[in-house]
């Protein structure tokens, strides 16, 4: 054999290994469904889930226990996650989230490496609103007072960056407007998209009293994993994720926040 | 049975003398002293008049007639004759005239062999003849009456002429003009024109064929000097056998002419024949030819060899029509009563037509009669119908249609189609959206609540004026539009605030207006030029929104709305200008140039005052082509042509060469073939969601995030035609480049506001298959067999490469039937087609959102993975015509079928979550539909 022979083979078996190893991709069905939101200052969690048969009537798929997940930032410090609960993965140091960076998160499942990385966006700027107080009107019976004026919340976006906003009622002992719904959401969330401003609409309140009105600026990832997918076999998507060899979302998300006081 | 003879007798009786006399219209005269037997002379009188005379030989041989004639119409010499020989003569159409002696005669002679039949031959001349010249009294100003005579008058030579319509003078477009015996064929041009150059002797005979009408024979002798001739052909005549003459071109409903490549033919005035749901469908019928897809009931656009409806080029009378259907897609939006011809190329056609990657469909208007005023309408359980056509004056005819749908079962039945299923997905005012409106109100009378009217209509008009034999100009107009409601207003019981209402508007409108003038004019006899100036514009409406008016107990009204309003315009202003040059008898040069301004703009807002998309677009697009038809030999034809166009958008110049050949290998085996490139600039974006929001809309090409699609078409096929058959095979490949799918994306609910995302993802595609067609073309059962085997496969790295087109379909068999027996018209198709690939879901996961509300989500499995079941359907119908006094039936009724074994065909499938489970049902196509259509017309 000719020395150029041997160079082949091994040539050859280079391309077959490396080959291989491309083709070791996880199938659909064992992605593992990650779910964690950064904020600077807060203690960091990352939630593990399987997914669901179609039939399943659970809320949530089963928990993914007994992962040992590590969260790296972008000055090289890397942290291993405990596990707190069933699938729910924390590291309490709340100053390890900052207001700027990059986060890598890694775990092994199976074999598999599931990983996803994040860039803390800034703090929005310029946050504002038009009035510190929303009247909601009376709807249905008897007296009546004026008609749903919007407060307009707007911040400055030069870059066309996406925000989000969640309203959050924060009364110890909060009225519900429509006495009709039982025990509505507290938090009502709004992707706002790419614009600099938001008008609020009735639907944005269940409770009246004061809400924190948390404006965050996000990432892209976020507002694409969480929007919602399609209903027909006309309309179906992949839902989008930012987890590699899974589902989900991993994103770092940064607030500022202003209140409205809801009154009838 | 006596009573039935006995009434069938009297009716005829009854006929002969109330209408005979009134239908025979003829000016010709005769002139000299004649000396001949009853059948010679009716033979004479037959080639003089034009009329076509049947009658029993044996009974009629033996009366001799004898007597002189100065200028003596043709109606009173038979009068006379009959009645001296106590005779009668039974008028069936205004050209076939039946002589007989009894009433039972009639039906006995129309069953009666060809071979036996009496048929024109050569007419006696009188024994003393006048003067010959005066003799033939031309039935019109440019009808001449040819004359068989042996020796040739004149060689080689050249024949200018017109086709049209004996009975209404409407010119046809697309007819076959043959030199029997000879290569030179000719088709007619838009305004019925053709020219045949090099004829070696006088003594030839044309020989004309076109789609639903009877087969001409035109001998060339005795026109004199005449170069310029008209000739009117009957439509076929369904009542008479139907006898096999050789090389006679078939009367079908749907024509292929075999030297012609991809391209089908329809007649209209064939169509009732066909089972419908609900009206004669124009593009629908397409549908039931190979190549075109079938098995998209909830589109009448064409998919063409994997194509979509947006490459499909629709023309009216030149304008293009961008919104081509009715009802969410469920009707064509052309009137048939309205329409003349339609042509459909497949694939590769000529460069007169662009702008389109894959197909061209070319319907052309009826001018209007130019001989009578005609009316006539038809009523279906789905709409109504209504048409006058009328000649003005000698130089110039209207036409005038309407159709109007109303709110009948089978119209509802559609509707809720649409609707049923966006009710409950439509949050409702009150409450978290999950109370339909009107629940929860509770106590005493409850709210009530009324739903408004949705409709849709369309309106034909056409001017033509010809004051000369030279110029022709015509004006059409057409304006179809849909007005889809399905509002609810639910007033409150007064006990409540007052009173009040609640209006959940969610209405979306639609349509087309289009004109055009064009003029056309035979320079000289060999340059024809038609030019076209024409306006189109597109709209399309959706609001849907909700307001809330409530009278409080002060009596003060308020009102509150919120909702999503969205806005499609696009106009379309176009020049262009199509030229003719016969060169010489083999050369055929066709050129021209066109322009055209496109203004699109689109709207998405919210509240009426955010406007979260407002897109706006104006674009240039204008060019040259030029098609050289050569046919260098007998059997071969070829046409090399290039189209040019510029685009202002992208700045650059884009070039589409062209090529079709045919070559005849024997006299009935036709080889062909073509190919070329084809570019699209303007994109119709189909919505994700068919439940959300207007379904479609238009967008230009911009270079960028839109590119310029293009195409490659390459074809090859063979026909063989034998008398009663045709065979037609062709295979191609298409190579798609540049395709953009545009998707857009609410985010958010009308709970917490919307956002909308733009999505454009650039792709490319191949498409591939053969195509079988076995077409009786003739006799009492005519129809045919077509299969298609296809693979349309899409290429978009954002997909990850390769998956099958939304429009694959793999397998796709028809069967069209139609039997022709007395009065009676049945007609049946079957269509089976694989099922359409589509994305399933594989599992589910939720996750909570930042705020903690969950979200469930569907993984799926690749794109377009999955196929439905087959789509099969079998749909029936049976035509009586109960008025027929003519060979065009004036009155019918018509019953249909749609889906006579109730298929459950699924058109897509729906995904719903309840209780964190993923229920899965399907949404399925029509079932068994009847119609009944009643069509009466004055003449």
């Amino acid at each position: 054999m000719k020395k150029t022979d041997y160079i082949f083979i091994i040539f050859a078996l280079i391309l077959l290994i490396g080959c291989k190893k491309e083709t070791e991709e996880i199938s659909t069905y064992n992605k593992p469904v990650v779910e964690a939101y950064l904020i600077p200052g807060m203690p960091l969690q990352v939630k593990v889930y399987y997914q669901k048969y179609l039939q399943d009537t659970i809320t949530y798929g089963y928990p993914v226990t007994g992962l040992k997940p590590r969260v790296l930032d972008g000055s090289g410090n890397s942290v291993a996650l405990t596990e707190t609960n069933s699938g729910v993965y924390t590291y309490s140091d709340p100053s390890f989230v900052k207001a700027s960076g990059n986060y890598t998160l890694n775990f092994d499942l199976d074999g598999y490496q599931i990983s996803a990385e994040t860039t803390m966006p800034d703090k929005p700027k310029n946050f504002r609103v038009s009035s510190s107080q929303q009247q909601i009107p009376t709807m249905g019976l008897g007296s009546s007072s004026g008609t749903f004026t919007p407060v307009i919340f707007s911040w400055l976006n030069p870059s066309s960056a996406y925000y989000m906003i969640s309203f959050q009622n924060i009364e110890a002992y909060p009225t519900t407007i429509n006495s009709r719904v039982t025990s509505p959401a507290l938090n009502v969330e709004v992707l706002a998209g790419q614009t600099s401003s938001y008008q609020t609409q009735q639907a944005n309140f269940n409770y009246l009293g004061l809400h924190r009105v948390l404006l965050f600026h996000i990432n892209k990832e976020y507002n694409d994993a969480l929007k919602a997918s399609g209903e027909t076999s006309l309309s179906l998507n992949t839902p989008y994720t930012n987890v590699k060899n899974g589902l989900g979302i991993f994103t770092a998300m940064q607030a500022d926040t202003l209140y409205l006081s809801v009154y009838r | 049975m006596k009573k039935i003879y006995l009434i069938f007798g009297f009716l005829c009786a009854f006929a002969i003398s109330a209408r005979a006399q009134n239908l025979l219209k003829s000016d010709a005269v005769l002139n000299g002293f004649y000396a001949l037997s009853m059948d010679r002379l009716l033979d004479t009188i037959s080639a003089k008049a034009k009329i076509h005379i049947v009658y029993d030989k044996k009974l009629l041989q033996d009366i001799m007639v004898t007597d002189h004639y100065v200028n003596e119409h043709v109606k009173d010499v038979l009068d006379n004759i009959c009645k001296a020989n106590n005779l009668h003569y039974w008028v069936e159409s205004s050209k076939t005239l039946y002589v007989i002696d009894k009433p039972s005669d009639l039906s006995r002679l129309k069953n009666m062999p060809f071979e036996q039949q009496s048929v024109k031959v050569t007419p006696a001349e009188p024994q003393i003849p006048v003067d010959r010249k005066q003799e033939i009294v031309p039935l019109s100003d440019t009808e001449k009456i040819p004359v068989a005579e042996t020796k040739p008058a004149r060689k080689n030579f050249s024949i200018n002429g017109r086709v049209i319509d004996r009975a209404t003078g409407e010119s046809l477009p697309g007819a076959i003009v043959k030199l029997e015996y000879a290569a030179q064929t000719s088709i007619t041009n838009a305004d019925g024109y053709f020219t045949i150059l090099q004829i070696p002797s006088d003594t030839c005979r044309l020989t004309i064929n076109y789609v639903g009408y009877q087969q001409e024979i035109y001998p060339l002798s005795g026109l004199e000097a005449k170069t310029n001739v008209t000739i009117g052909l009957f439509q076929s005549i369904k009542l008479l056998n139907e006898v096999n003459v050789k090389g006679k071109k078939g009367d079908g409903v749907m024509n292929m002419d075999k030297r012609k490549i991809s391209t089908l033919q329809l007649s209209p005035a064939r169509l009732d024949e066909l089972p419908n749901v609900g009206e004669r469908d124009i593009l629908r019928t397409f549908q039931l030819m190979p190549g075109v897809s079938g098995s998209n009931e909830s589109s009448s656009g064409a998919y063409v060899r994997g194509g979509t409806p947006d490459q499909n080029l629709v023309l009216f009378d030149g304008f293009t029509v961008y919104q081509v259907d009715h009802l969410y897609g469920f009707f064509s939006a052309f009137n048939s009563n309205a329409v003349k011809d339609v042509t459909m190329y497949k694939g590769g056609f000529s460069p007169k037509f662009g702008g389109r990657l894959s197909s061209v469909t070319d319907i052309v208007g009826k001018e209007g009669n130019s001989k009578e005023l005609n009316i006539g309408g038809d009523i279906s359980l789905l709409s109504a119908n209504v048409f006058a056509e009328k000649p003005i004056n000698d130089k110039s005819t209207f036409i005038f249609a309407y159709r109007r749908s109303y709110e009948g079962p089978l119209y509802n039945k559609i509707f809720k189609k649409f609707n049923s299923t966006s009710e409950s997905t439509t949050p409702q005012i009150g409450g978290n959206g999950q109370r339909p409106p009107g629940g929860g109100f509770g106590g005493g009378s409850g709210p009530t609540v009324t739903t408004p009217s949705s409709a849709f209509y369309d309106l034909n008009a056409k001017y033509n004026y010809a004051p000369d034999d030279k110029n022709r100009f015509s004006w059409s107009y057409y304006m179809g539009n849909d007005n889809l409601d399905n509002s609810q207003v639910i007033t409150l019981p007064s006990f409540i605030s007052g009173g009040g209402n609640i209006s959940n508007t969610d209405k979306t409108t639609y349509g087309n207006i289009g004109s055009s003038v064009k003029w056309s004019r035979r320079w000289t006899p060999k340059l024809y030029s038609n030019t076209l100036v024409s306006y189109s514009s597109y709209h399309s409406d959706r609001d849907n929104s909700t307001k809330i008016n409530i009278t409080d107990a002060d009596g003060t009204a308020r009102e509150i709305g919120n909702g999503t309003f969205e806005k499609n315009r696009l106009k379309d202003l176009s020049l262009k200008s199509d030229w003719e040059l016969q060169l010489s008898g083999k050369a055929k040069l066709l050129f021209g140039n066109f322009a055209s301004a496109q203004d699109v703009s689109y709207e998405y807002s919210q509240n009426d005052t955010s406007k979260l998309i407002d897109q706006k677009t104006q674009a240039l697009t204008a060019g040259l082509y030029g098609e050289l038809e050569l046919q260098p030999s007998d059997k071969l034809q070829i046409k090399p042509g290039l189209r040019a166009n510029y685009y202002d958008q992208t700045g650059k110049l884009y070039y589409e060469p062209r090529l079709s050949a045919s070559y005849l290998l024997t006299d009935r085996l036709t080889l062909k073939a073509s190919t070329g490139k084809f570019y699209q600039f303007t994109n119709r974006v189909i919505r994700e969601d068919i439940l959300s929001g207007s379904r479609d809309f238009w967008v230009l090409s911009n270079g960028a995030s839109i590119p310029v699609s293009s195409a490659k078409h390459f074809i090859a096929g063979f026909s063989y035609e034998t008398p009663n058959f045709l065979i037609d095979i062709e295979g191609y490949y298409k190579i798609l480049d540049n395709l953009s799918e545009y998707s857009q994306r609410q985010t958010g609910n009308r709970r917490t506001g919307i956002a909308l995302e733009e999505n454009f993802y650039t792709g490319s595609g191949t498409s591939k298959g053969v195509e079988f067609l076995l077409q009786k073309t003739r006799g009492k059962f005519t129809g045919w067999l077509s299969y298609t085997l296809a693979k349309a496969t899409n290429n978009f790295e954002v997909y990850g490469g390769d998956f099958a087109a939304n429009q694959d379909n793999r397998h796709e068999a028809k069967v069209v039937g139609m039997y022709r027996l007395g009065r009676w018209a049945f007609s049946a198709t079957w269509i089976f087609a694989t099922g359409k690939p589509y994305t399933a879901p594989l599992t589910s996961y939720t996750i909570n959102n930042y705020s903690g509300t969950s979200q469930t989500f569907l993984t799926v499995s690749d794109k377009n993975a999955e196929r439905l079941p087959s789509y099969h359907r079998l749909d029936a119908s049976a035509t009586y015509d109960f008025i027929k006094v003519d060979s065009r039936k004036v009155g019918s009724i018509g019953f249909s079928l749609f889906n006579v074994y109730n298929r459950t065909n699924i058109w897509y499938k729906q995904y719903s979550i309840v209780g964190n489970q993923v229920i899965t049902s399907n949404v399925s196509y029509l079932g068994l539909t009847p119609n009944i259509t009643l069509s009466l017309k004055l003449k």
